[in-house]
Formats: structure tokens, sequence, C-alpha cells
């Protein structure tokens, strides 16, 4: 009896964990487009509203999904916490500070603390062709996520149940 | 006897740190923390009488007091020797231009073009760099290298003891303005305050209302009203009307037009545009305020531009402002057909305070 109960916690604890890592490839490319349509949102407040960061920030925060609204309200927090920080600063804390709760590889956040270096502190044009190149980028980083997605997220779901299966039958 | 020394010493200790908290949260919160320390360590006194406080690249933080300049060290300290002054860095300079933009340089790009920006409590920082020409006019300016921040002071009832010699009794009108001083002598200050007086109105002897006006202002370098965000931040009376940021001669002409004025404000007229515009303003029955540089009427004589005014006689007063007894003393008030000093003696009108 209790082999039986043992069987089945591996296995139900292998398929957890094959969905969460499923769930990673699932996620990645959502936020990655999440950031990139906010990043459009951004541009229309900095380029034909002229508003300043914080604001801006603040509004894109309202309508941003759970990790990346964060991002761009702790950004905005920081920027305002009257300590004497700069935008690419108060950015690149914002960034550390979600970076253990997201799916965004480390490869996405380079690019992401790349765009944090010019922000806010040029004119419009120079603004412009900053999140204009950060948004390419990410696009080209949400295909390919979309591809590991479609090549590894049933993998992973199927594996977790399988190799759970395995190790039971493995052991006893 | 000790209760009411404690208590004194409390009040003062109140006041102190009002003031010290206001100077904070205007000034000091645009600053990067190494320049915020040195200012933190100012005395009240210092700070009731500071007027500018200079950053250069790579040069000593001079801050300048209303009769002296000083340098100080990283601790607050004034400083003789040049050596042992704080010098500000470059990081120093981008973090405040960072804090004065909220991080936000795109959205100023007009500013940048002036060269000054104007914060909330009507301070004004002004700043240097390299200029971008686009054809033959400034397109933005890189490299910024020396900013200037300029403490405004409202001196709200400076003017009071000098507007019954501004108003014309018989035609119970205010009579024509130039204000007369050289810089830093508190030309804007005292044209604030005449501003706000007609605007919010004044007791005269002859009358037992208040007499009040509806006044347009043209604040070209947003100087007078100190609008952030279109809203004034200084006093200037609840029937003044500001075109912030326009030039004089047009927006003299737009506030004719659209808001109907009594009296017509601006600062430092002399562009040869300006002529014509006053000109058709006064044909309209609308009475002019308005500031010159200079410390003489002989001064003003040399400047063509000026000279014109003077000679078609459109001013009727001429304040003068020096220094004699302190900032903001009105030196002579002159007639303006018969030249004449009609002020018995000078009067001190500035007692400086945030």
């Amino acid at each position: 009896m209790l082999r039986f109960f043992g069987g089945i916690l591996v296995v139900v604890v292998c398929t957890l964990w094959g969905l969460l890592i499923a769930n990673n490839y699932k996620q990645r490319p959502l936020e990655l487009r999440n950031l990139r349509s906010m990043l459009n949102l951004l541009e229309t407040e900095i380029i034909y509203a002229s508003t300043p960061l914080p604001i801006a920030l603040d509004k894109i925060a309202k309508h941003a999904d759970n990790n990346i609204s964060k991002l761009f309200y702790k950004a905005r927090d920081y920027l305002i916490s009257g300590n004497g920080i700069t935008a690419d600063e108060a950015w690149q804390k914002a960034l550390n500070d979600i970076l253990n709760n997201s799916y965004l590889l480390e490869e996405d956040t380079g690019i992401l603390k790349n765009f944090g270096i010019g922000l806010g502190c040029s004119g419009k044009n120079e603004q412009l062709k900053n999140i204009q190149l950060t948004k390419e980028l990410l696009k080209k980083q949400e295909l390919k996520a979309e591809q590991d997605k479609s090549q590894n997220e049933r993998l992973w779901k199927t594996m977790g149940f399988l190799s759970g299966i395995a190790i039971v039958l493995l052991i006893f | 006897m000790v209760k009411l020394i404690q208590a004194r010493e409390q009040k003062m200790h109140q006041i102190t740190s009002a003031e010290q908290l206001k100077f904070k949260e205007l000034i000091t919160k645009f600053l990067p923390l190494s320049i915020r320390q040195i200012l933190d360590n100012l005395s009240l006194e210092s700070i009731q009488s500071l007027e500018e406080i200079r950053l250069r690249k790579g040069k000593p933080l001079f801050l300048r007091f209303h009769e002296r300049e000083s340098m100080v060290n990283s601790v607050g300290q004034s400083v003789s020797c040049l050596s042992q002054a704080y010098h500000v860095t470059e990081d120093d300079i981008e973090r405040t231009l960072h804090l004065i933009s909220q991080s936000s340089l795109y959205a100023l790009e007009e500013e940048i073009r002036n060269g000054y920006i104007t914060i909330p409590g009507g301070h004004r920082i002004g700043f240097v760099g390299q200029a971008v020409l686009d054809g033959l006019k400034v397109k933005t300016i890189k490299y910024i290298s020396s900013l200037n921040i300029r403490l405004a002071r409202q001196v709200v009832g400076c003017a009071t003891k000098i507007i019954p010699f501004l108003y014309n009794n018989t035609e119970q009108r205010p009579y024509n303005i130039l204000i007369v001083s050289p810089p830093k002598c508190g030309k804007t200050t005292l044209l604030r305050d005449v501003i706000r007086l007609f605007s919010s109105g004044f007791y005269c002897s002859t009358k037992r209302e208040k007499i009040k006006f509806n006044v347009g202002l043209v604040d070209e370098r947003s100087e007078i009203a100190g609008c952030y965000l279109g809203i004034p931040q200084n006093d200037i009376g609840p029937r003044t009307d500001v075109l912030d940021g326009c030039p004089k001669a047009e927006g003299m002409i737009m506030l004719v037009r659209s808001m109907a004025p009594q009296i017509v404000a601006t600062d430092e007229i002399g562009r040869p545009e300006d002529v014509g515009a006053i000109e058709e303003m006064l044909n309209c029955g609308i009475s002019l305020i308005t500031t010159a540089h200079g410390a003489t009427l002989a001064d003003l004589e040399n400047r063509p531009i000026l000279k014109q005014l003077i000679n078609s006689n459109i001013f009727d007063r001429y304040v003068f402002l020096g220094r004699t007894l302190g900032p903001g003393t009105v030196e002579t008030i002159l007639d303006g057909k018969t030249k004449q000093n009609i002020l018995l003696q000078p009067i001190q009108t500035l007692k400086r305070g945030f």
C-alpha cells in the first residue's frame, strides 16, 4: 500500500515538474509580447504626448500584465523616490527586482538593460530610435521564444509524466 | 522666565526648520546627493540670502548670496582656497539635469533650446553647453557644462509703499510705468508685486472701495508668474491672465484681442517689434507696466528703441531701482513729462525670505 502511494507521489511530482517547465516556455513569449506592446504605449506617451517619464510609466503599468506591470510600477517608484537617481538606475533596479519572478531569460533582460541606458536622457528622436530598436530586438526574441515553445512545451508536459512512470518502474 | 526663553527658542527652531524644509522641498531635491549634503549644512541665514547656485563642470561649486559669493567644501563650510572647494563633477551636472526634468528631457526640447527650465516655485535653472544648429536656429544644446540655479524670491507686499505713485487718481487708471534697474536689484520682484496689487486691488485715499483691474501678463521667460505646467507658482493676483512663454510683441497684441485687459504687463522691453505692439495697445486705452535694464534715464536714452519710447512720452512714471538701502531700493520715481523726481527719499521695498 505504502509503495503504491509512494509511486503515485513520484509520478505526480514529476508531472508537476514537467508542467512547470512547460509553463516557462509558454509564458516567456507572452511576457515578451506584452513588453513590446507596452513599449508601443511608451512611444506614444513620449513622442506624441511629451508625458514626463514617471507619469508615462504609471499609465503603462496600469495596462500591463502582472510581471511587466510590476516592472513599470517599480521603475516609477524608484524614479520618484527623491533619492536623486536617474531613469537608467531606476529601470535597472526595477529589472533586478522582478527578475526572479519573471519568465524572461538572460538574453531578454540584456536587451531591457540596454534599453534603460538611453531612457529619458535625450530628445524625442533619440528616444524613438531607442524604443524602436528595443522593440525590434524583443520581436526577434519573441519569435525565438515561440519556436522554443512549440518544440518544448508539449515535450516537457509529457516528459514529466513519463519520467515519473520510468522512475517508479525502475525503483520497484 | 526660563519657560519664556524656552518657548521662544522652540518657536525660533520651528521657523528655522520650516524655512529649511521648504528649501529642501523646493530646491535641493533637484540636486544630486553630493551637493544636497552641502546645502543641507547651510545655516538659516545663508538660506535666506541665497540667490544663486552655480554648477560648472570640473570647477568649484559657487553659492551667490546677496552681497557676497562663496565657495564651499564638501561639508558645506565656506572656503577661500580653490583647491579646498567642492568641485562639480560631470555626473553632478548630468544627474541634476535628470532630476529637474524628471528624467524626461524629451519633454523639454523647447526649454532646452531656450536655455532654461522653470521648476515648481518659479525658480529657474539656466544652462549652457554646445549649441547644435539647424540652419541659423539653435536646435538643441548638447554637452551641457554649466548650470545656474536662480532662486526666485517672491516678496508679497513689496510694492505697497509705491503703489500710490503709480495710480492716476484723476483719470482713475494706472499710469504707464517703466521700472528701470541694473541686474539683481529686484526689478522682476517689484513688477510682480505691482501686478499683484493692481490685480487683487488696493485702497486709495479718495475712494471707499478697492481699486482693481484686469491684468494681462506676457511672461516670455516664465520669470514673473513662474508657471509650471501652466499654473502660476507666484501670487500675481486673482484677475491676472498669464500668456506664458510667448514673445512679447505678439503676446501683447494677442492679449488685447482675446482677454480685454485693462493693464498689460511684461518684462524687459527693448526689441524693435515691441514699439509697434506698445503703440497699438496704448491706442486701445490700455495701461502698460514694463521693465528695462539700466541705472539712469541717460542709460535708457542711449538705446535707440527705448529712446524712441521715451521721446514719444509713452511712459508716465519711471521707477528707478538701486541698492543704496539694499536690493530693491526705489531710488527715484520720475514723472514722465517733466522728468522730475516725485519721491522725497529712497524707499526700501524688499525684505527677503521664501
